[in-house]
C-alpha cells in the first residue's frame, strides 16, 4: 500500500461542502483526509456501539470511508454531509450485523408485529441520566435492532421521520420500537443493578 | 436538552477518543491509491479502447473521441493509417 504524508491542517478552516468541492476539482486526497479527521471519531463511535467489537469497528470505519470516497461525486447537497455519512454508516453496520449474525429482521415491520397492547411510557430521562458505564452495559445487552434505534434517537438526535426514512419503516413502527427498546433497557438495568433500581 | 445530562453523548465522546490513530494512515493511503488508479484509468482507458476498436477492424470514429494533439487539429492525411485492415483500404 502506498503511504501518504498529509499535512495535519490541510483544509482545516473549510466547510464540509467546500472540502468536497475542492477534492472533486483538484483530486487532492488531503481534502478527503481532512473530512476523515473531522468525522472518523464519530463514525468509529457508531460502529463500535453497533458492532460491539473494536476490531470489527476498525475495519468497518475503513470500509465506510472508502465507500464514501468512491461515491463522493454522487453526494448532492440536499442533506448535510454528516447526515449522508451517518446514513451510510448505519446502513453498512446494519447489513454487516444481518450477514454475520444471520438476523434477517432487525426492526419491526409495522405496529402489529410489535404488539398493540397499551404500554407504560418510560421517560427519556431514565436513559439520558443513567451512569455512563451502566448505559454501556445495558446497551450491550439489548437486541441489535433496539440498540441501533436508541442510538439513532438519543446519540444522534435524529427525528423519527429521518429514522423511519433511513430504515424504510413507518413512523408509527419506529415510535413503538423506541418505546419497547426503552422498556427493555429499563428492565435490563433493574435486573443488573437491583440494589439501585430506576423507576419511571 | 443540556448535553452534559445525556449519557449517550458522554458515551459517544468516550468511544470517539478510542479511535486508533493508525486508521487515518490506512484510510488516506487507500483513498490516495484509488485516486491514482482513477487518474490512470481516465488517461489511458480512452486510448486503449480506441486501439482495441482499430485492432478488431473498426474505424476511428467508432471509438470514443480522443484529442491526441491538444490545441492543434492535424490534417486528415496526417493520421496514421497502418491500423486500417487491408480489406478496408480504399
Amino acid at each position: 500500500m502506498r503511504e501518504v504524508k498529509t499535512s495535519p491542517n490541510a483544509g482545516a478552516g473549510l466547510s464540509d461542502n467546500e472540502l468536497i468541492a475542492r477534492y472533486l476539482k483538484e483530486q487532492n486526497p488531503e481534502y478527503f483526509t481532512a473530512l476523515y479527521r473531522r468525522y472518523g471519531g464519530k463514525v468509529f463511535a457508531k460502529c463500535i456501539s453497533m458492532l460491539g467489537e473494536e476490531a470489527q469497528a476498525r475495519d468497518a470505519v475503513q470500509d465506510i470511508f472508502i465507500k464514501v470516497f468512491l461515491n463522493l461525486s454522487r453526494f448532492s447537497e440536499q442533506s448535510s454531509f454528516s447526515t449522508w455519512l451517518y446514513s451510510i454508516t448505519y446502513n453498512f453496520c446494519i447489513d454487516l450485523i444481518r450477514r454475520k449474525k444471520k438476523i434477517p429482521v432487525l426492526f419491526a415491520e409495522d405496529v402489529g408485529q410489535i404488539g398493540e397492547e397499551i404500554d407504560v411510557e418510560v421517560p427519556d430521562s431514565v436513559l439520558l441520566e443513567m451512569k455512563q458505564e451502566r448505559l454501556e452495559v445495558v446497551l450491550s445487552k439489548l437486541p441489535e435492532g433496539d440498540r441501533i434505534i436508541l442510538l439513532m434517537k438519543y446519540m444522534d438526535d435524529l427525528p423519527i421521520r429521518d429514522i423511519a426514512g433511513m430504515l424504510h419503516k413507518t413512523e408509527s413502527a419506529i415510535k413503538m420500537q423506541i418505546m419497547r427498546a426503552k422498556q427493555k433497557a429499563q428492565a435490563i438495568y433493574n435486573e443488573l443493578y437491583a440494589s439501585d433500581p430506576i423507576e419511571s | 436538552m443540556a448535553e452534559r445530562n445525556n449519557s449517550f453523548k458522554a458515551l459517544e465522546a468516550k468511544w470517539e477518543a478510542d479511535l486508533p490513530p493508525e486508521l487515518e494512515l490506512r484510510v488516506s493511503s487507500q483513498a490516495s491509491n484509488f485516486a491514482v488508479f482513477g487518474r490512470v484509468v481516465e488517461l489511458f482507458m480512452p486510448n486503449a479502447l480506441q486501439t482495441v476498436v482499430h485492432l478488431i477492424g473498426g474505424a476511428g470514429h467508432d471509438g470514443p473521441e480522443v484529442d491526441l494533439y491538444p490545441g492543434r487539429r492535424p490534417a486528415p492525411d496526417e493520421w496514421p493509417d497502418w491500423r486500417m485492415p487491408p480489406g478496408r483500404r480504399p
